[in-house]
């Protein structure tokens, strides 16, 4: 992918509040030990954060860092930097072979991340930490990790993101800078994608309203056609299965359950309900799946706003269920199906339709 | 090297500069002086209130050399070799990488008989020590207890339920509060004029009620805030770095919602999302807006002396709109929101099926009046709903014990109170104040006891020992049957019914029913066993189904019901 620079200097697009208060900390050196990064799934965490990193451990002369190709910056990109550390699953790999299959980030891995940081920097005067999804961090590693995020050594910057700064431990973050990240704006989004050329305005515009702002995604969209893909494929189930009866419903779920993308097929679906209630509620101009208007104009009338509302709900409900606990997950998808609205005539009491 | 964040930088050195604790440091100091310092104290309390700052103070205090009045004197070797981390005396531990028993047996209890290098005394302490391992704990105990005479334990924690209680009894404790809005304030006023920044006032106020209590998260907004712009913050700025939206637009969806017009509504909420509002922030001043119109609805609005006038304008102007129970509804909705957020799919869906959830309980709100001013609708209504809103107006005295017999058929304040004169037995919820009772035999009906009878036992409860007693008696029964100026109340075993009959109950009993159903109301016990239940059997989902006009409608034209859901 092109990297093209953002209007504040960074390759990074949008974020500009962000940005630009890290660039002034890397510029005056006034740089914070922690920081907690948060938003949304792919809306440029991590990106933001490697920028950094790069940006502190940039080896060029000039005052516009990061250069982007000198060998620290090459490095941090390619994750092999000495001073720059991740503390992930791969990493705990590595290191404790013996916590190979664990679950998820382990106390003895905090603890060796702890020693390792009280060591000073190889090559440059910053060790940068990255700890990605820290709201996944176990409660025991969570407070492992507290007094060095609370007054780490010098030198030690700690970088920590998370898809919600509600999930963290609060204990960890009140030792941080936080540093809130928003989904840009629809337009910002779609000028990015316009930069990058080479594809329709009618692709582009879809592909803007369908990450919802959330850059990263569209960048992805934008580059391989799985994720497309994947929703035309979820779609078109959807749109089947609306007309199907009970005993196909039973059927499909099944199939459904076994699939690889689950969350990613709920997702479509939500958006497309949403955008249903929001045809219905005269609020059309902001649906994000823009491809499907005809159909959504068309099912507006013929589907009660309530279903479209109860269905929402169980959703937002079944995704929860998903996430949270070890639900089995054909049972999951059969009460989904079973209350998916009906349009093939069949039990339309069933879903609220009398009402 | 970092800059030192702003919590680091200004961790208080000295218990004057300690904000928002006065009885952590008016005990401290009183030890002090009269040199009665524990050997072992636990602090606790939420995060940033000041614990470990405190610790470190006493630390010092203890050992700094300078003349006892002037301690700590943050100059001396001592105090300085403390604030800076050097001390060999000072010995802090982290319990949460420290959790084994070896490493506590080999940190602390094998090593605190050693005395202090320089200072006089050993201080340990022993940060996050929730997090111990139960025989971690079990091994300081003896030590904890009797500690030699030149050590000192200082253990602090945010979660002082997972201490055990072992410990526990073996320290003085103290306990650390939020600290108060007004107090954060101020210090981040200090903070920032010895910055050298400017920020309006406002901002400042902003800041510390986002911190919740927490002066080290109020120092980190700040430091996000200082980075962000030069030397002046303004309200501004930190809003667009906070991701809050302006009053006028809470405002306005609240218009917009009370004007039940969802489609605006819908596109208020997509375009501030759009612009970078976070959406949580956002439900949180929205249900402060809310909780505000519910206090101003409830005749409360003493309370909102910090909103702007015009807020305060606007707030009355809309309390014509909404009822009540349509606003718990709806700030139930959008509470419920803010705990989905966590999972949502996407960030805007919990926000907006909240707001077409709200228009719909405003658009129920006439129905729902409807409904409940005809007691037959709900044989048993839950009793919040029961309870009219004038009950939150003002604490209700006349719930007092005893009230005398002749208190009864007093004026109601706005003719729903549950002690309802014995006339209106077809409106007992309507608007109007019912005139004052003219025929003063006419008997509820059973439905309308029905609806009453969470009160009648909330009014025994009331009653002192003897009506509580009586009240859990007559939890089993139900109203029955009327007969005449006679209640007849079923119960389904004899033991209830014959407790109930001894004198004091009875005697309280019937003060509660009189007091709700009027003077001259008799009761009568009867045992209703369950088998031969009062009303016919629970109809079939079938045969509920039949009933509906519309179904009778289809049935007519040749339909045949298949299978009856609940939608």
């Amino acid at each position: 992918m092109k990297l093209t620079i953002g209007a504040n200097g960074w390759p990074v697009i949008g974020h500009e509040l962000t940005v630009g208060q890290l660039r002034r900390a890397v510029q005056s050196g006034a740089v914070a030990h922690a920081y907690l990064l948060s938003g949304p799934a792919r809306i440029g965490k991590e990106h933001l954060a490697l920028t950094f990193a790069q940006a502190l451990l940039c080896t060029a002369e000039s005052s516009a860092k990061p250069c982007g190709h000198c060998r620290a910056c090459t490095l941090v990109a390619q994750r092999k930097h000495p001073d720059f550390l991740t503390l992930d699953m791969a990493w705990q790999g590595a290191m404790l072979p013996d916590k190979k299959s664990a679950q998820s980030i382990t106390v003895d891995a905090v603890r060796l991340m702890n020693s390792e940081l009280a060591r000073s920097p190889h090559e440059g005067h910053w060790k940068v930490l990255l700890v990605p999804e820290a709201e996944g961090l176990t409660t025991q590693a969570a407070n492992a990790f507290l007094k060095t995020l609370e007054e780490p050594p010098d030198q030690v910057v700690i970088l920590m993101t998370s898809r919600d700064a509600e999930l963290v431990l609060p204990t960890i973050r009140s030792r941080c800078q936080p540093l809130p990240m928003r989904p840009l704006p629809l337009s910002r989004v779609a000028d990015a994608l316009r930069q990058q050329g080479q594809h329709s305005e009618e692709r582009t515009r879809l592909l803007a309203r369908l990450s919802g702002g959330r850059i990263g995604w569209a960048l992805q969209a934008q580059r391989d056609d799985t994720l497309l893909t994947r929703r035309a494929e979820a779609l078109e189930a959807h749109g089947r299965l609306l007309r199907a009866n009970r005993a196909e419903r039973l059927l499909a779920a099944a199939d459904l359950s076994k699939g690889d993308h689950a969350l990613d097929m709920l997702q479509t679906w939500a958006g497309w309900w949403r955008d249903l209630l929001l045809v219905q509620s005269g609020a059309a101009s902001r649906i994000s799946n823009i491809d499907q208007r005809a159909e959504l104009d068309h099912l507006s009338h013929r589907l009660p706003p309530t279903a479209s509302r109860a269905f929402l709900r169980e959703l937002q409900r079944l995704l929860a269920v998903l996430e949270t606990t070890n639900a089995n997950g054909q049972l999951v998808w059969e009460v989904l199906l079973l209350k998916l609205p009906s349009l093939s005539g069949e039990w339309r009491m069933a879903n609220g339709m009398t009402d | 090297m970092s800059q030192q964040a702003l919590y680091r930088k200004w961790r208080s050195s000295s218990f004057d500069e300690l904000v928002g604790q006065p009885h952590v440091v008016r005990t401290l100091t009183n030890a002090l002086q009269s040199d009665r310092v524990a050997h072992a104290y636990i602090f606790s309390g939420p995060r940033g209130t000041g614990k470990t700052s405190s610790a470190r103070i006493l630390a010092k205090t203890i050992n700094c050399t300078a003349a006892p009045e002037a301690r700590p004197c943050n100059d001396c070797h001592l105090c300085r070799s403390i604030s800076n981390g050097t001390s060999l005396d000072l010995i802090e531990i982290d319990a949460a990488s420290n959790t084994q028993v070896d490493k506590v047996r080999e940190a602390i209890v094998e090593k605190v008989n050693f005395v202090p290098s320089e200072a006089r005394k050993k201080v340990y302490i022993i940060d996050e020590v929730h997090m111990l391992s139960n025989s971690a704990f079990n091994a300081l105990l003896k030590t904890i207890e009797e500690p030699p005479p030149h050590a000192m334990f200082i253990l602090a924690t945010t979660e002082l339920h997972k201490v055990p209680e072992t410990i526990l009894s073996r320290c003085q404790r103290l306990d650390f509060r939020r600290i108060p809005v007004s107090e954060i304030a101020d210090h981040l006023a200090f903070i920032l004029s010895q910055e050298g920044i400017e920020a309006e006032p406002e901002l400042l106020a902003l800041v510390a009620r986002q911190a919740t209590g927490s002066m080290r998260d109020a120092q980190s907004l700040l430091d996000q805030l200082m980075a962000h712009g030069g030397d002046r913050l303004t309200v501004a700025d930190a809003r667009a770095a906070l991701g809050l939206a302006s009053l006028e637009a809470v405002q306005q969806l609240v218009a917009l919602i009370l004007a039940q017009d969802i489609g605006a509504a819908l596109l208020l909420v997509n375009d501030l999302l759009d612009q970078g509002t976070d959406p949580r922030q956002f439900l949180a001043d929205l249900l402060d807006h809310l909780r505000a119109l519910l206090l101003t609805l409830a005749g409360n609005s003493s309370q909102l002396h910090d909103l702007p006038e015009e807020a305060i304008r606007q707030l009355e102007a809309q309390r014509g709109q909404i009822k009540p129970r349509a606003l718990i509804e709806i700030i139930r909705r959008f509470t419920q929101a803010g705990s989905e957020l966590k999972l949502a799919l996407q960030p805007q869906l919990p926000l907006e099926l909240a707001i077409v959830e709200a228009v719909l309980a405003l658009q129920g709100q006439g129905d729902e009046t409807v409904l409940s001013a005809m007691p037959t609708a709900a044989p048993r209504p839950d009793p919040a709903a029961g309870r009219p809103l004038s009950a939150l107006r003002e604490p209700r005295n006349d719930y007092a014990p005893a009230p005398p017999a002749s208190q009864a058929p007093t004026a109601p304040d706005t003719g729903e109170s549950p002690q309802h004169p014995p006339t209106h037995e077809a409106e007992p919820r309507a608007a109007t104040p019912p005139p004052a009772p003219t025929v003063p035999h006419a008997a509820h009906s059973l439905a309308w006891w029905q609806a009453e009878w969470e009160a009648v036992l909330a009014r025994l409860d009331d009653m002192g020992e003897t009506g509580q007693r009586a009240a859990l008696r007559l939890k089993f029964g139900h109203p029955h049957e009327v007969d005449g100026a006679k209640l007849v109340i079923g119960f389904p075993f004899s033991i209830h019914k014959e407790k109930l009959e001894a004198p004091a109950d009875r005697q309280a009993m019937l003060r509660a029913l009189r007091a709700v159903g009027g003077e001259t109301l008799e009761a009568e016990l009867r045992l209703v066993p369950r088998t031969a239940p009062a009303s016919s059997p629970p109809k079939t989902k079938f045969e509920l189904a039949a009933d509906d006009p519309v179904v009778q409608e289809a049935l007519r034209h040749g339909g045949h019901i298949v299978d009856v859901y609940q939608s």
